[in-house]
């Protein structure tokens, strides 16, 4: 709905009239036509008329000089191998497909990034004169395709205008489209898109498995060295010690005390029982017992003295040592055996997690022109002039209250 | 838009076909004779023309008819039955008072009908300026809004842009402002406007008729056409069949609207939820 | 040819009739109060500002969850955006609809033989058309220049969506009009129902893919959300819309335009009927 100027539209016939008059009078002086000029510009100048002639070149440049675009659409997901235990699957289908529709969306998103970059475009088009060339400007058209010697922001910039990558929340899918002057360069990209896709998804997942293994790996590694130092440094306390425990030797000890200590138990019986036998307390037969009592109990002491002092075995301490240096071979050996199930399990996830790009709809080579872009910019002229008039007329008459 | 568009709208229809129209068309047309009764319409319903640049003084006793009349051809009020086809641009009753906000602004009123009625305008024998110049001498600025006109001022500012359109079809409900002093100027301009055009009037007033009628039309309460023929014959032969009263001559009591045309005020962009 | 011709200038005039209405009712506003003309966009601005305050504290209460399951409209949309997107749909349809409802209040003009109710109810979304586009390209220059991403992926499509709301608001308005000459009290109904229902369903506060799949049957109904959800979608193409179809529009607001000019050429005073509660 073009702006109809209602007051300019009345007083056009007196404009035309007196333009009319005053150009036969324009022969007559040179300043009349200065006048003459000035008329006619305000009759361009008016809204109107510039209106149509903003629409008419935009209709003539969407419909007659714009060149055609063609379009290629593809359509992947990408979908990780399925789960080992899918024995639930069927039951809780709904719920266990929305964790994979998310992955799927995740990784649609990375790859947008990714394909859009600038990374991606050298890679498709190492050389940038060849991409100029490719999507070199054509005569009537002047607007589209890139121009020769164009800085490499430009070209990034016009390389992400030809495609668009939106992934489907939804289904998990990404959707690839991509445009092109000639129909083979629209459906070349997007292959080549795909290909790169595909590539991006590989490499990513390979790498993080292979760091994965590389780590689980490490740690058994670790683990081994561990448990072999614990255990060399047993072996070395038992070589020191006489490569007896000092725990048994420490057991053999207090059991050799404690049947010095019953027998000791027995000669006080039998000397209480003697001394009640004999009157004299001085007989020989008692004195004999006495001696021994006394002599046993000399010979306990001395052995408990032995076994703790310091300059003796000190068995206590050995036997402290002793324990701390086995549990630390019991810990290394636990931590080796769940290194080693860590490590496999990351071998084996990483075997299960293994994502490919599974091509849902190839892409097709465009048979015909896309004319949506025609319309579309055609259509936003227009409505770039409907919503200016609507906001200009709105601002305009608010402004002029008083 | 299809609304302006058919043959049946008054507005819409090109000037250029339209002379070869009768101005106004009656089919089967009937307006409402009874104020208190909206059932009682014409007993016999109209089924005739009127060519262009016929000027009609329409004779009757009842003033509901009258006012029924300008108001259903002004397409005010809608008919009881049949339509009106008009062949031209029928206008508002001249002098008529509605239509515009008293809210608004003189300039803003004009520029308003300037596009409404932009075609009457290039025809119009009247140019703005002329009119500017009659509405300055009663010191009505474009910048006053209409309520802020004294009563004078208002009167002459309706019939101002009554007379400065060029209708094909004139409505005259009403002459009294137009016949006094105030008005010589602009019914001078008005008398040279009219030339060749249509007059329907229901205006009573004697100097009116003779100086802008030349045709008489004497109906009864109930629309039948009891006489018709020039205008002195049509008054001598109502003077003696009518019993014509005196508030006849007093009939330029206010125009009452059939649809209550006043703008409302609330607005609903205020209304939430 | 010179039925085109005058077919043309039957077309000029009228557009340029409904202009002048237009402009009268806003020199008429402009001299009744203080603020003038600036009036007509305080009201929808207060509401939409509302909104957006509600939705914005809404979110920050619940904690931005950008990857609930399926996504949520964030990833698309700024906050903002997304409601005045919404919001902008939805009045303008639910203003003109409640114009053509409530029965003309702007009638002097109709004194002129040459305007009809039609000219006026047109001239008066026009002035809607004006507030609300002048609101909402207030608000997204705000949000593009906030957010320095200027997005509008296929602006004709945003172009048409936009007329078809108007022509469908209009339509939808007029048909219920003439329905009141049945029953008064359906009107009342409706009327209520667009304050309410929908500003519910037709998805200012959601998405249609936020919903789950069997939720969805409940607000597609509403050709609204579909006019919102594809002007969402022209503004970013990668915002999904499932069960949303430009079809469907189109088939709705050309149902109701048709029907209503067909009803309108049939009784055209009924307009004039008041029809507040």
């Amino acid at each position: 709905m073009p702006e109809v100027n209602p007051p300019s539209n009345v007083s056009a016939p007196l404009h035309k009239e007196k333009s009319s008059s005053s150009m036969t009078d324009s022969l007559l002086s040179p300043d009349r036509s200065a006048v003459v000029w000035r008329e006619r510009l305000k009759r361009v100048a008016r809204p109107q008329t510039l209106i149509s002639v903003f629409l008419a070149s935009s209709a003539f440049y969407c419909f007659v000089i714009g060149r055609d675009r063609y379009t290629a659409v593809s359509e992947f997901v990408i979908q990780q191998a399925t789960p080992l235990n899918t024995s639930a699957a069927s039951v809780l289908a709904g719920a266990a497909a929305a964790p994979q529709v998310l992955t799927s969306l995740v990784d649609g998103q990375y790859l947008q990034v990714y394909l859009e970059s600038s990374d991606v475009k050298t890679r498709l088009f190492p050389d940038s004169k060849q991409l100029e060339q490719d999507y070199s400007v054509k005569f009537p058209d002047l607007w589209s395709g890139l121009s020769a010697n164009s800085s490499a922001p430009q070209q990034l910039d016009f390389y992400r205008k030809q495609l668009s990558v939106s992934p489907q929340p939804l289904s998990g899918s990404v959707i690839l489209k991509t445009s092109g002057f000639r129909p083979e360069q629209a459906l070349n990209l997007n292959n080549s898109l795909v290909k790169q896709s595909r590539r991006f998804v590989n490499e990513v997942n390979q790498s993080i498995n292979a760091d994965q293994n590389k780590f689980a790996r490490k740690e058994v590694q670790l683990a081994e060295i561990n448990l072999k130092a614990a255990t060399r440094k047993l072996e070395l306390f038992q070589e020191k010690h006489g490569n007896l425990s000092a725990e048994t030797e420490q057991a053999a000890t207090s059991s050799f005390i404690s049947g010095l200590e019953s027998q000791l138990v027995e000669l006080k019986v039998e000397e209480a029982a003697l001394r009640r036998q004999y009157r004299d307390p001085d007989a020989p037969e008692v004195s004999f017992v006495a001696d021994q009592v006394s002599e046993l109990q000399a010979q306990i002491r001395e052995e408990r003295k032995r076994a703790v002092s310091a300059n003796g075995r000190d068995l206590n301490t050995l036997a402290l040592e002793e324990a701390g240096l086995r549990s630390d071979v019991e810990f290394a050996t636990q931590t080796l055996q769940s290194a080693r199930l860590a490590s496999d399990n990351s071998r084996r996830e990483s075997q299960r997690q293994l994502k490919f790009v599974v091509v849902l709809s190839q892409a097709q080579l465009p048979v015909a022109p896309d004319h949506n872009w025609r319309w579309q910019a055609f259509l936003a002229s227009v409505g770039i002039v409907v919503v200016a008039w609507g906001v200009g007329g709105f601002v305009l008459n608010a402004m002029q209250k008083s | 838009m299809v609304g302006g568009l058919g043959p049946s709208t008054s507005g819409v229809v090109v000037s250029a076909t339209a002379s070869a129209r009768p101005v106004l068309t009656f089919r089967n047309f009937s307006l409402r004779c009874d104020k208190s009764d909206p059932r009682i319409s014409f007993k016999v319903p109209w089924n005739w023309e009127i060519p262009h640049g016929k000027k009609i003084a329409i004779i009757t006793n009842s003033s509901f008819l009258r006012y029924q009349l300008i108001a259903g051809i002004a397409g005010l009020v809608p008919p009881v039955s049949g339509d009106l086809i008009a062949g031209g641009v029928v206008g508002w009753p001249v002098g008529g008072s509605g239509g515009l906000d008293s809210k608004l602004r003189i300039s803003h009123s004009i520029n308003f009908l300037k596009i409404v009625y932009g075609d009457c305008l290039e025809r119009s024998c009247v140019s703005l300026d002329e009119f500017w110049a009659l509405l300055l001498d009663q010191s009505i600025h474009p910048n006053l809004t209409i309520k802020e006109l004294s009563k004078d001022q208002k009167e002459f500012f309706y019939l101002a842009l009554s007379v400065l359109f060029s209708f094909d079809c004139y409505l005259f409900p009403q002459s009294k402002f137009l016949m006094s002093k105030a008005a010589r100027q602009l019914r001078k301009l008005l008398l040279k406007q009219v030339e060749g055009k249509t007059i329907i009037a229901t205006s009573s007033n004697g100097r009116f008729r003779s100086d802008f009628c030349s045709e008489g039309l004497v109906l009864n309460p109930y629309g039948g056409i009891l006489y018709s023929g020039g205008l002195s014959e049509s008054i001598e032969w109502a003077k003696s069949n009518l019993k014509l009263s005196d508030d006849l001559e007093k009939e330029d009591e206010q125009l009452q609207m059939g649809l209550d045309l006043q703008n409302a005020s609330d607005d609903l962009s205020s209304e939430v939820m | 040819m010179i039925f085109f011709q005058r077919l043309f200038t039957a077309i000029q005039r009228q557009v340029a009739i409904v202009l002048a209405i237009a402009t009268y009712e806003n020199n008429r506003k402009s001299t009744a109060s203080s603020i003038g003309a600036w009036e007509t966009i305080v009201g929808p601005l207060q509401l939409i500002l509302f909104f957006i305050g509600m939705r914005v504290g809404f979110s920050l209460l619940r904690g931005s969850n950008r990857f609930a399951a399926g996504g949520t409209s964030d990833m698309y949309f700024n906050v903002v955006m997304f409601i005045s997107t919404g919001f902008i749909m939805v009045f303008l349809f639910r203003i003109v609809a409640l114009k053509a409802l409530s029965g003309l209040k702007l009638r002097a003009p109709l004194y002129y033989p040459r305007i009809k109710p039609l000219d006026i109810l047109m001239a008066l979304a026009v002035n809607d058309f004006r507030a609300i586009a002048t609101i909402s390209l207030g608000i997204m220059g705000l949000v593009w220049l906030f957010t320095w991403s200027f997005q509008l992926d296929s602006p004709g499509l945003a172009f048409v969506v936009y007329m078809l709301t108007i022509l469908m608001a209009m339509g939808f308005g007029i048909c219920v009009t003439f329905l009141s000459n049945l029953n008064k009290w359906i009107v009342r109904v409706i009327k209520r129902l667009i304050a309410r229902v929908l500003i519910f369903t037709s998805g200012i506060f959601f998405a249609t893919f936020e919903l789950p799949e069997y939720a969805r049957p409940f607000v597609t109904w509403n050709p609204v959300l579909h006019s919102v959800e594809l002007f969402r979608y022209s503004i970013n193409n990668q915002y999904p819309i499932p069960d949303i179809s430009f079809n469907y529009l189109v088939c709705c607001s050309m149902l109701l335009i048709g029907f209503s000019l067909i009803l309108y050429r049939t009784n055209e005073l009924q307009l004039l009927e008041a029809n507040d509660d």
